[in-house]
C-alpha cells in the first residue's frame, strides 16, 4: 500500500509547488471580480427586490414582504453606490457642446468616441474573463490534474478545431456580453430615453442662438425621429441635440442601440429559463424513461404527443392574453410567462432528441454491471446516464434558444408578448416596417440582421457541439468539412 | 513453463452447497399494455446446485438462456417462479435492501469489455463503484482497496487515474474483473468473459481467474458458448437448450462420454484437432436452428433437432432417411404456420388463391425422392400436402398426429447417468429404448 | 474429423494461380499517424483450393480481403504491391472488369442484408448486374440459388425480408448472393464468429460442399484455428500486416516454425490438460505504425536474441516440396529443438 501512499504524497507535493500560480490565478480572478462587484450586487439585489415586490401580497403595507423589499431596495441603493469600473460614471458620454468643446464627456472626448471607449473597455473586460478562464482550465489540464487524458479532453479538442463551432461561439459572446453590459453599452438608458423620458432634461448647444439650452428628452426625441427620407437620423451620427446614435434613432426618436441592447438582455433571460426549465423536464423525463422503459417510456410518450397536440402560438396568445392583469403576467414586462409557456410546450422536441441518445446508455453493459453491485436507480442514471445525455442537451439546447430568439421577436412583432415600452427586438423590426423602402431602411434591417446572426451563431454553436460530443464526427472527416459551408 | 494448480478436484470432492437453484422460470413479457405475444421463456424450469468453491461451466448456443439464469441469480432479471436458496433464505423473494445485501456476496463479469465499462470514469472511479454504493469503510480505505484490486488483476496503479479507451480488451476485462472483486465476494458469475477476446489474450485472463480462485477461494459460474475453455477452467459442466438443463455432471466424464443427443451434437461440431470432443465421436450436423423460446415444442425441448428422436411405435420399421424426410417436412410447416406473413400472401390465403403452384408439391417431391413409404404414411402426406398451401397449421396438425414420437408427446425426465451423479434429459435414457449414444 | 482431411492440392496441379498478391501494402492514414495494416504480403490462391489466413484481431486480415476486392475506403490506400486475378493486374487496372468474379461473405449477415428489400430482390438484383437474367427467369434462379445454399421452403422464403432469417440462415442468403455472381474466387471474412457452433458446421459443411460443386477457390480469413484447421488446404499465418509463416495445413498445424504461430496454436485451452496453466504469449499485438525494422514479434518472442531487433527477418523457405516458409531467422533445420523447449 505504500506505493498508493507515495503516489498520494507526490500529488499533494505537486501541488505546494503549484501554489504560487494558482494563487496569482485567483487573485486575478477576484480583482476582475471586484472591478464589477457593484454592478452584480445592483443586478441581484435589483432582481430579488423586482420579484418580491411584484407577488400579490406585497400590496398589504407593514407585511413582511414589503420589509423584505425595502430591505432589498436600500441594498440595492447601497451597491449602487460601489465604485465600479465600467459604468457611465466613469466613462461618461452624454455630454454637450458648449461652443468650444465638450462638456461632460469622458476627457472631453467626443460622445461617439467616448461611447467607443466605453464599448471597447466592456469587451476587453469581457475577453479577459475569457482569457482568465481558459488559462485556468489550460493549467489544470496540464499541470494539476493526475489523469493525462480524459474523453472529454478529446471533445474539447474537436470543437476547438472546428471552425464553424468557434465563429458561432464568438457571436453568441457577443450577443451574451451585450446582453449582461446592455445598460453600460447603450449611449443612454433605457429609462432616460424611453420610459421617462419628460422627466429628464439635457443640455444641448443651439446652433442658431449660439448658448447652451436645456430640453426635454421626450421633446428632443420629437425632433430627432427617423420616418422617411427627409427626417432621420442615421446609425453613426448626432442629431441635432448633439446625441450620437450608432444604430441611428427610430420613428419615435429613441436611440435604437440602447433599445437592442436593452431588448437583447430580454431575449437572453426568456431564452435561457426557457431552455433551463425545458431541459430539467427533458432530461428527467428521459433518464427515467430509459432506465424503466416499458410503460414508463409509453406513458412519457402518451404525455409529450398531448402536449405536442397543443397549439403552441394560439396558447400563447391566450395566456399572455388571460395573464396579462394577474401579477405573474407582468414579471419582467410578461417575459417570465412566455418563458414559462415556451418551456411547457418546447420540452417535448428536446426530448424527442435526446430519448434515442438516452434509451441507447441504458442498453449499454455498464448498467447492468451497476445494477449487478446494486447501485440506486438515481446514482446510475445520474453517474452513468446523464453525462451521456448532457452534451445532446447542449447541442439542443443552444438551437432552441435560437428558436426562443426568433419566438420572442416574432411575438414582439405581432403585437403580443414583451409589453411595451419595454424594449424587443421584434417591436423594432415591427416600428421600422413602413419605412423598409425608404430613407430610414435601418430601423428594420440592423435588428433583423442581428437576430440573423445571433440565430445562426446559436445554431453554429450546436453543430459545432454536436460534432464534438458526437463520437461519430470523429471519423468523418466530411463533417468538420461541411461546417463551413452550412 | 506452466505448473499444474489445484482446484480442478471432480464431483466427489465438493464442498458444501453455496446455492440451490429450484425448478427456476425466467420469462420476458414484453411490455405492451394490451395482448401481446406469449412470453418468451429463456429459463424454463432448471434446477441445479452449485457447490462452494467450484468452477460450474453453464454451456449453450446464443438464445438458450444461459446469461439469462446468470442474471436471475444477480438480481438484474427477476423469477417468474421457482426458487435459488442460498443458506436458507430465497433470493428471488429479496428486495431493497436484501437485494443489495446479497449483491455484495455476488459479482458478475460481463462479455463485451468495450461496454461493460463506463468510459467517462477513470479506472479507479470504475472500481470504486460498488465500494461507494455500499459505503464500505472509509473513502481512504476504498482508494486503497482499489490499489489492491489493480495488483491483484496485473494492473499498475497509475492506471487508477487513465480512462477505458486507454486499454486494450483483454486489460478492460481484467478491470470488470476487479469491479467484480470489489466487495470480496464468495461467488462470481462471468457471463461470456473471454468469448470477446483474442485467443492469446483469453488465455492469460483465463490463467488470471484460475489464479485468483486458488488465492480466495471463490466459486464460479462460468458461461460460455466455448466448449474448449470450459474443458479446460470448469469442475463440472452444465448444458443448456432453449431455457431447459439438458445434462449437468463433472466436466471430464461430460465430455468424455456425453450422454445427452444434444451434448453429444454440441461437442461434435468443434471444429479443429484441439477439439475437446472424444476421438470416436462422429460429427452430427444437426438440422436448422432452435425454435422460437415463445413456442417451445410440447415434448422435449431439442425434438425439433435431435438425431436420436424416437420413432413412432407404429412406425418402428421406418427407415432412417424416411424418418428425416418427415423431420423436415414437419420442419417446413412449422415454419410455415408460424411465421407471420404478408398482407398480400394473407389475401390470397383468404381468396383461395395459390402463390406459388409448385411449391409445397415441389418440396415433398424433393424430400422424398427415392424414398418409399407404407400406404398409409404416404397417404397422410398427400393429405397434408394438399392442405399445406391454405392452412399449414392444419396440415402440420395432420402430420403430427400420424407420426406422433413419444419425444413430441413427453417431457423427459432427469436421469442419473453415473455413478458421479451426472443427471441427462433424454427419453432415451429408459430402459426400453436404445441409449443416445448407440444410435 | 468426418470430413477428409485437406491434401495439398498443389503438388497434383500443374495450373496458374487464379490470384496471385504480391508485396501488398495497405496504408491508412489518420491525423496522428500511418498505419501500415498490410505491410508487404504475398501468397497465391489456385483454382479449387482454400487458402486460410489467420490472426488476432488487428493484424490486417481483414485489410487484406478488403484490398483484394477494391474495398478500401478513406483514409487507408493500397500503397504498393501487386494483385492478379486471371491476367488481370487489378491494383493498376482497376476492378471494374472483374467484379463479380470475386465475391465476399462479412461477418455479420444482417448487416450485409439490406433490410428493405426481400432476399429474392436482392438476389435478383445480382443477377441482372452480372449475368443479365430479368423476370421469371431471374427469380427461377433465385429459388434454385437458395435451395442450393441449403434453404428450406426455398421458394416461399425468397419473397422474405432479412429480419425472417435468423442469423445461419441470413449468412446462408448472404452467400446464395454471392454466387449470383457466379464467381471463382470467394473471400470469406470470418464468415462463422457471428454463429452458434452447431450453425457454424452447417456452414461449413455448405461452404465444402460447393467448392465441390462449382469448384471454388476460398479465400477464408477467420481467428479460429479450429475452424481453419478444417476448411484450409493451407494456412497463412499474418501478424501486425505480416505474413510470418505459410504452410499446407496439416504441416502447420503438426509441425510449425514460426514461434508465433506455436505459441498461437498452444494457447488454444483444449490443447493444455486441464489442471495446467495455458501457455500464454506475454505483450499486445503491435501497431504497425511505422515501417518494418525489426522482427515485430520479437518483444514477445520467447526466442528473441539481438539479431532479431535489429533487422527484418527474411522469410526462408523451410520445405520447397510443400512451399512451407517462414518469416523467423531460426525457420529451418535447428529451429525443431528449439520448438520443442517452448
Amino acid at each position: 500500500m505504500s506505493d498508493a501512499m507515495s503516489r498520494r504524497e507526490r500529488v499533494v507535493g505537486l501541488t505546494s509547488n503549484l501554489d504560487t500560480t494558482l494563487s496569482a490565478w485567483f487573485a486575478v480572478g477576484v480583482v476582475l471580480f471586484l472591478l464589477q462587484a457593484g454592478a452584480v450586487g445592483t443586478f441581484f439585489t435589483g432582481l430579488i427586490a423586482d420579484f418580491v415586490g411584484i407577488l400579490p401580497t406585497a400590496d398589504a403595507s407593514g407585511s413582511l414582504l414589503a420589509s423584505v423589499t425595502e430591505l432589498f431596495e436600500s441594498l440595492q441603493r447601497q451597491s449602487r453606490s460601489v465604485p465600479t469600473l465600467l459604468s457611465r460614471d466613469v466613462v461618461p458620454n452624454g455630454g454637450y457642446w458648449n461652443g468650444e468643446e465638450w462638456v461632460g464627456t469622458f476627457l472631453g472626448l467626443s460622445p461617439a468616441v467616448s461611447w467607443a471607449i466605453r464599448v471597447g473597455l466592456v469587451y476587453l473586460y469581457s475577453l479577459t474573463w475569457v482569457a482568465w478562464a481558459v488559462f485556468g482550465y489550460r493549467y489544470y489540464r496540464r499541470e494539476i490534474r493526475v489523469a493525462d487524458w480524459t474523453p472529454r479532453d478529446d471533445m474539447i479538442d474537436r470543437f476547438l478545431s472546428h471552425k464553424w463551432g468557434l465563429f458561432g461561439a464568438a457571436i453568441v459572446f457577443f450577443f451574451v456580453v451585450m446582453a449582461v453590459f446592455a445598460p453600460t453599452l447603450g449611449p443612454t438608458t433605457v429609462e432616460q430615453n424611453m420610459r421617462n423620458s419628460y422627466a429628464f432634461e439635457i443640455s444641448y448647444w443651439n446652433d442658431q442662438t449660439q448658448t447652451v439650452e436645456q430640453i426635454l428628452v421626450g421633446e428632443a426625441n420629437l425632433n430627432s425621429q427617423s420616418r422617411g427620407d427627409l427626417s432621420r437620423v442615421m446609425p453613426m451620427t448626432y442629431d441635432e441635440y448633439g446625441r450620437f446614435h450608432p444604430f441611428g434613432t427610430m420613428p419615435n426618436g429613441r436611440d435604437l442601440f440602447t433599445f437592442i441592447a436593452a431588448g437583447s438582455r430580454i431575449s437572453l433571460v426568456i431564452g435561457l429559463l426557457s431552455v433551463g426549465v425545458s431541459a430539467l423536464l427533458a432530461v428527467s423525463l428521459a433518464l427515467v424513461a430509459a432506465y424503466y422503459k416499458g410503460r414508463v417510456d409509453l406513458g412519457t410518450v402518451l404525455i409529450s404527443d398531448g402536449v405536442m397536440a397543443m397549439p403552441q402560438l394560439l396558447l400563447l396568445i391566450l395566456l399572455t392574453t388571460v395573464l396579462s392583469e394577474s401579477w405573474v403576467g407582468n414579471v419582467y414586462s410578461g417575459g417570465f410567462v412566455l418563458a414559462l409557456i415556451f418551456a411547457f410546450t418546447g420540452w417535448t422536441y428536446m426530448w424527442r432528441s435526446i430519448r434515442g441518445p438516452a434509451l441507447q446508455v441504458s442498453e449499454r453493459a455498464w448498467i447492468d454491471a451497476a445494477r449487478s453491485f446494486g447501485q440506486r436507480p438515481r446514482t446510475i442514471m445520474r453517474k452513468h446516464m446523464l453525462p451521456y445525455i448532457i452534451g445532446y442537451v447542449l447541442v439542443y439546447g443552444s438551437m432552441t434558444l435560437g428558436g426562443a430568439i426568433i419566438a420572442i421577436s416574432g411575438l414582439s412583432f405581432l403585437g403580443l408578448g414583451i409589453a411595451p415600452p419595454t424594449p424587443e427586438w421584434g417591436r423594432a423590426i415591427n416600428l421600422g416596417q413602413d419605412y423598409v423602402d425608404t430613407g430610414s431602411w435601418h430601423i428594420s434591417l440592423i435588428p433583423g440582421a442581428l437576430i440573423t446572426l445571433v440565430v445562426t451563431g446559436f445554431n453554429a454553436l450546436g453543430d459545432g457541439i454536436r460534432d464534438a460530443v458526437d463520437p461519430q464526427s470523429d471519423s468523418e472527416s466530411a463533417a468538420a468539412g461541411r461546417g463551413g459551408g452550412a | 513453463m506452466s505448473s499444474p494448480t489445484q482446484g480442478a478436484d471432480t464431483g466427489s470432492e465438493r464442498g458444501d452447497t453455496l446455492l440451490e437453484i429450484r425448478d427456476l422460470k425466467t420469462y420476458y413479457t414484453d411490455g405492451s399494455l394490451i395482448g401481446g405475444e406469449p412470453p418468451v421463456r429463456a429459463v424454463d424450469g432448471i434446477s441445479l446446485e452449485i457447490a462452494r468453491g467450484e468452477t460450474l461451466g453453464l454451456v449453450g448456443e446464443s438464445g438458450c438462456g444461459k446469461s439469462t439464469l446468470g442474471r436471475t441469480l444477480v438480481g438484474l432479471e427477476s423469477a417468474t417462479d421457482g426458487t435459488i436458496a442460498v443458506d436458507g433464505t430465497d433470493i428471488t423473494e429479496l428486495s431493497g435492501s436484501g437485494l443489495r445485501e446479497w449483491q455484495q456476496r455476488i459479482g458478475m463479469v460481463f462479455q463485451d469489455p468495450q461496454e461493460s465499462l463506463n468510459d467517462r470514469q477513470t479506472i479507479g472511479e470504475v472500481i470504486n463503484g460498488p465500494l461507494e454504493t455500499h459505503d464500505w469503510k472509509t473513502p481512504a480505505k476504498r482508494e486503497e482497496r482499489v490499489f489492491t484490486l489493480l495488483d491483484q488483476v496485473g494492473l499498475r496503479e497509475e492506471h487508477f487515474y487513465r480512462y477505458p479507451h486507454q486499454f486494450s480488451g483483454g486489460q478492460r476485462q481484467r478491470i470488470g474483473i476487479a469491479r467484480a472483486l470489489a466487495l470480496e465476494p464468495e461467488f462470481l458469475i462471468l457471463d461470456e468473459p473471454v468469448s470477446a477476446l483474442d485467443v492469446s489474450v483469453q488465455a492469460r485472463v483465463i490463467n488470471l481467474l484460475e489464479q485468483l480462485q486458488e488465492e480466495l477461494g471463490l466459486t464460479y459460474l462460468f458461461i460460455a458458448h466455448d466448449l474448449s475453455v470450459i474443458r479446460h477452467i470448469a469442475d463440472r459442466v452444465a448444458v443448456m437448450y432453449l431455457g431447459n438443463l439438458m445434462e449437468v455432471g463433472p466436466t471430464e466424464r461430460v465430455f468424455d462420454s456425453p450422454a445427452n443427443p444434444y451434448t453429444r451434437s454440441l461437442l461434435s461440431a468443434i471444429p479443429g484437432s484441439s477439439t475437446p470432443a472424444p476421438d470416436n465421436l462422429e460429427r452430427i450436423t444437426l438440422r436448422g436452428t432452435p425454435p422460437n423460446p415463445r413456442h417451445p415444442p410440447a415434448g422435449c425441448p431439442f425434438a425439433t433437432r435431435c438425431p436420436g428422436k424416437i420413432k413412432p411405435a407404429e412406425y418402428e420399421g421406418l427407415s432412417d432417411e424416411a424418418f428425416d424426410a418427415i423431420e423436415a417436412f414437419r420442419d417446413v410447416l412449422r415454419d410455415r404456420s408460424r411465421r407471420e406473413t404478408g398482407l398480400s400472401s394473407q389475401l390470397k390465403r383468404r381468396l383461395g388463391i395459390r402463390g406459388d403452384g409448385r411449391s409445397v408439391e415441389a418440396i415433398v417431391g424433393e424430400l422424398f425422392k427415392n424414398i418409399d413409404l407404407s400406404p398409409k404414411a404416404q397417404d397422410v402426406l398427400d393429405q397434408a400436402t394438399e392442405a399445406a398451401e391454405l392452412d399449414p397449421e392444419e396440415a402440420l396438425a395432420t402430420v403430427n398426429e400420424e407420426f406422433n414420437s413419444v419425444c413430441d408427446r413427453e417431457s423427459p425426465a432427469e436421469h442419473e447417468v453415473d455413478e458421479t451423479g451426472r443427471r441427462s434429459r433424454c427419453i432415451r435414457h429408459r430402459a426400453e429404448h436404445a441409449s443416445p449414444g448407440d444410435t | 474429423m468426418s470430413r477428409p482431411a485437406p491434401t495439398d492440392r498443389r503438388a497434383t496441379r500443374g495450373d496458374e494461380p487464379l490470384l496471385s498478391v504480391r508485396d501488398l501494402r495497405t496504408v491508412f492514414y489518420t491525423d496522428k499517424e500511418t498505419i501500415h495494416a498490410v505491410d508487404g504480403i504475398s501468397f497465391d490462391i489456385y483454382p479449387g483450393e482454400t487458402v486460410g489466413l489467420v490472426g488476432e484481431s488487428g493484424s490486417g486480415k481483414s485489410v487484406t480481403a478488403r484490398s483484394i476486392l477494391g474495398l478500401v475506403d478513406e483514409p487507408g490506400a493500397i500503397e504498393n504491391g501487386e494483385i492478379r486475378f486471371k491476367n488481370t493486374e487489378l491494383v493498376k487496372e482497376g476492378w471494374d472488369d472483374r467484379r463479380g468474379e470475386i465475391a465476399i461473405i462479412f461477418q455479420d449477415p444482417s448487416n450485409a442484408l439490406n433490410p428493405v428489400y426481400t432476399i429474392g430482390n436482392q438476389i435478383r438484383e445480382a443477377l441482372n448486374i452480372h449475368q443479365g437474367l430479368t423476370g421469371a427467369a431471374a427469380r427461377e434462379r433465385a429459388i434454385e440459388l437458395l435451395e442450393a445454399v441449403g434453404i428450406p421452403d426455398a421458394p416461399r422464403r425468397v419473397d422474405e425480408y432479412p429480419h425472417q432469417f435468423s442469423g445461419g440462415m441470413a449468412q446462408r442468403a448472404v452467400i446464395a448472393i454471392s454466387l449470383a455472381c457466379d464467381p471463382d474466387l470467394l473471400v470469406c471474412d470470418e464468415p462463422t464468429t457471428a454463429l452458434d457452433v452447431t450453425i457454424q458446421a452447417q456452414i461449413l459443411d455448405l461452404l465444402t460442399d460447393l467448392q465441390q460443386k462449382e469448384d471454388l477457390a476460398i479465400l477464408f480469413i477467420t481467428h479460429d484455428m479450429g475452424v481453419i484447421e478444417e476448411t484450409a488446404d493451407r494456412v497463412n499465418v499474418i501478424y501486425a500486416g505480416e505474413i510470418v509463416e505459410s504452410a499446407p495445413t496439416e504441416l502447420l498445424f503438426s509441425d510449425p516454425e514460426h514461434p508465433y504461430t506455436t505459441a498461437l496454436l498452444e494457447s488454444i485451452p483444449g490443447r493444455t490438460p486441464p489442471d495446467e496453466q495455458l501457455p500464454t504469449i506475454e505483450g499486445e499485438v503491435p501497431t504497425p505504425n511505422g515501417p518494418s525494422e525489426a522482427c515485430r514479434f520479437a518483444p514477445r518472442c520467447p526466442l528473441a536474441v539481438d539479431e532479431c531487433r535489429e533487422k527484418v527477418p527474411d522469410t526462408v523457405s523451410v520445405d520447397d516440396r510443400v512451399e512451407h516458409s517462414a518469416a523467423c531467422i531460426f525457420a529451418g533445420e535447428e529451429y525443431g529443438n528449439r520448438g520443442e523447449e517452448l
